[in-house]
């Protein structure tokens, strides 16, 4: 253990008193918050209303089939899809009575689409035909007790289109990618508050598209240390290190415990930095911050174990940290830490859909720490981010270990 | 006892034989130096015996122990060649972390008394990637010490080094010796370092050695110990069949001699010379004794430096 404690220690002070490495992880991450502070705390989109354009082609409830609201009204037709853009249309910006969205409905695609392109709608929201029958699927999950005669088994998806590099797009997809979690999660726990629940977690927000972008901007500082921790660990190979260190009593997981153990620490030292930097241009910070916390021992991990790996893929130093530099810079875009950026589905059963930057670790850490911190979440409202970044991590981590240990770890 | 045997050891990497069927046996409290020059296969050779390569073929016993046997830990230490330290770090805290890593008792002690003896003390607090060439030297030969082994392996210790730094290194560990009869194994291509340190030197080149022997047997003793130069002004005659009783090398300006025993040779040699050479043409006569030098340019036909 003391072993593991020195050789943490000496990596710690090592990525401090490196310049280069102290300006990767601190500093460069803070120039980015000040940019996108400056360019876009104030004037935000979020203070004027998003023209967003619905198609809605749901085909409701079968014929004869009907169920009673819990104020006695009958609901029958196309109840459930109404009342989801009724949701999206009544969100009102905190600190006005400006509504978030401005619905202009359409008969068909086509139309909808021209009017996107012309930049007359920012975004299109299209509800499909089996809208109303996966809803029903989703309240007989909720209560297996209960069934619909006549009513199939449904799943679908919702689909948003829009210009990607468009900030008010980038709104709208947050707000109706948290209005629909909250919507579907209606049937499992009862349709008396959830309208009221829905409107408090979105309408107590003035987000700012800052702080959007914010979430994404930690972990971009976070996959910084990507290329110091490759250059760190091929360096200790390429100039002996690990070798003279091997004709110690170290054992190689005191050597890489201890640059796992620095990132975390690492980690835990930028986040609060981040969001201290971010809060000056008015990022608001919650009490759902310390789930940072646990996005960053994630990502520190899984940032530790792709290090490793390209460092194991490189012959020196500056190599590695190129190498590193080449991974986690379009990683963070892929991400959609700046903007968003398209993630196509690799697995879709309707209730679970994975998607292919789902398997990259900061994909699920932005997700996680977009929707904790800015509508006052915790972690267990991110179960499959949190099981995705944990996927990702150990898988990263157990890789990078498995390729170290087989090379550098014995004689050759 | 020997501390280290090694019978037909060989390492290849590709197609470059590093070290081709070397067989030594170094004995128990001897300094024993490898002198080759650079790519003779020296460093090789010692990364062998500290198990951080595995030979192609052939064996290695270090104190009747694999290299790789985690005993030989507390009992062998290692200079790399290499400067070998974290820059960042100063060198107390180098030489602290080293000694927590191998377990060594009162280390913060131990740190202290290194750092005095190799007259680190002043700077202990620098990076040290700021100390000097001499200092960081020191520091890297420094961390070897924080353990007493029983056999010590540098690797061009004092390659680099000032010559103040090296004789203060050689008197380190001439007195650590003395304390403690460790066995030594160093790898050098300074004629001096092996002279004055070695009790047994191996010349190797191309892997492979080429003489063994203590450095007074390899250069020959007093009979045909000596080498006769004579300098001349200019390109001497066409000597050619008019030497042959001699160990003779004729280059542009000079006459060597070589295996001689100068006292008795000297006046026949000048005998001999006096009508095959003018005398305004001879510039100085130098007698030197044999040096290593001498024994690898025998052999090889060139010098180490080459």
């Amino acid at each position: 253990m003391r072993k593991l404690f020195v050789l943490y220690r000496a990596q710690l002070l090592v990525s401090f008193r490196n310049r280069q490495a102290f300006f990767f992880s601190i500093i460069f991450p803070l120039i980015f918050v000040g940019v996108f502070g400056l360019a876009f705390q104030e004037g935000a989109p979020g203070n004027s209303t998003i023209p967003i354009g619905l198609v809605n082609l749901d085909g409701g409830l079968p014929e004869g089939v009907s169920l009673q609201g819990v104020d006695g009204s009958q609901i029958s037709g196309k109840y459930f899809s109404e009342r989801f853009v009724d949701i999206l249309s009544s969100l009102k910006f905190e600190d006005n009575e400006t509504k978030i969205f401005n619905f202009k409905s359409f008969q068909g695609l086509q139309d909808a689409r021209t009017e996107l392109e012309k930049q007359d709608i920012h975004a299109l929201l299209v509800i499909p035909e089996s809208f109303s029958l996966a809803m029903v699927s989703a309240m007989q999950q909720a209560f297996p007790n209960m069934t619909l005669q006549g009513v199939p088994q449904a799943n679908t998806s919702v689909v948003l289109e829009g210009d990607q590099s468009l900030i008010n797009f980038n709104i709208a997809t947050t707000v109706v990618e948290q209005v629909l979690k909250d919507f579907v999660k209606f049937g499992q726990i009862e349709a008396k508050t959830v309208a009221l629940q829905v409107e408090g977690n979105i309408s107590s927000k003035g987000l700012t598209a800052f702080d959007l972008i914010v979430p994404g901007l930690v972990i971009f500082a976070v996959l910084n240390n990507l290329s110091t921790v490759a250059a760190v660990s091929v360096s200790d190979i390429s100039e002996g290190m690990l070798d003279r260190l091997r004709k110690t009593k170290m054992k190689g997981y005191h050597y890489l415990g201890a640059i796992i153990l620095a990132q975390i620490s690492l980690a835990f030292i930028q986040i609060p930095i981040m969001f201290f930097a971010a809060s000056l241009f008015g990022f608001p910070i919650t009490k759902s911050i310390g789930y940072a916390f646990i996005v960053a021992l994630l990502m520190a991990l899984a940032v530790s174990g792709i290090g490793i790996i390209a460092g194991g893929l490189t012959e020196n130093a500056d190599a590695a940290g190129s190498l590193g530099a080449i991974i986690g810079v379009p990683m963070a875009f892929l991400a959609g830490s700046f903007f968003l950026v398209p993630n196509p589905t690799f697995f879709d059963v309707g209730w679970f859909r994975l998607r292919i930057f789902d398997f990259l670790p900061a994909t699920p850490a932005v997700d996680m720490l977009r929707i904790t911190l800015l509508n006052d979440k915790t972690i267990f409202d991110t179960p499959f981010e949190f099981a995705m970044l944990l996927f990702d991590a150990v898988l990263f981590l157990s890789i990078g270990l498995l390729i170290y240990v087989r090379k550098h770890c014995k004689a050759h | 006892m020997l501390a280290v045997k090694t019978s037909r050891l060989s390492k290849v990497f590709g197609d470059v034989v590093a070290v081709d069927g070397l067989s030594l046996e170094v004995k128990q409290g001897e300094v024993f130096g490898l002198l080759g020059p650079n790519g003779a296969g020296k460093s090789t050779t010692i990364k062998m015996l500290t198990g951080l390569l595995s030979p192609t073929s052939g064996t290695i016993e270090v104190l009747g122990r694999h290299p790789t046997d985690q005993e030989l830990l507390t009992s062998v230490g290692y200079v790399p060649q290499d400067l070998v330290f974290y820059g960042h770090l100063s060198a107390k805290e180098n030489l602290e972390l080293f000694a927590n890593c191998m377990e060594v008792e009162n280390a913060k002690e131990r740190v202290t008394e290194l750092l005095r003896l190799f007259e680190l003390y002043e700077a202990k607090d620098r990076r040290a990637a700021v100390l000097s060439g001499g200092q960081k030297r020191r520091l890297n030969v420094a961390i070897a010490f924080l353990l007493t082994p029983q056999l010590l392996i540098l690797d061009e210790p004092s390659a680099g080094m000032d010559p103040q730094s090296r004789n203060m290194l050689w008197e380190i560990l001439e007195g650590m010796r003395e304390e403690s009869n460790i066995t030594v194994i160093l790898t050098t291509h300074l004629i001096e370092t092996a002279d004055r340190l070695c009790n047994r030197v191996a010349i190797v080149d191309h892997g492979k050695v080429i003489a063994i022997g203590t450095p007074s047997e390899l250069k020959g003793k007093g009979k045909d110990g000596e080498i006769l130069e004579i300098v001349l002004n200019n390109s001497p005659p066409d000597l050619m069949g008019k030497l042959n009783d001699y160990d003779v090398e004729i280059t542009e300006h000079m006459i060597r001699f070589r295996n001689l025993d100068t006292f008795s040779e000297l006046p026949k040699i000048v005998e001999k010379l006096n009508g095959l050479i003018p005398k305004e043409s001879i510039r100085s006569f130098n007698i030197r004794q044999k040096t290593l030098e001498d024994v690898f340019i025998a052999h090889t036909g060139r010098s180490l430096r080459e």
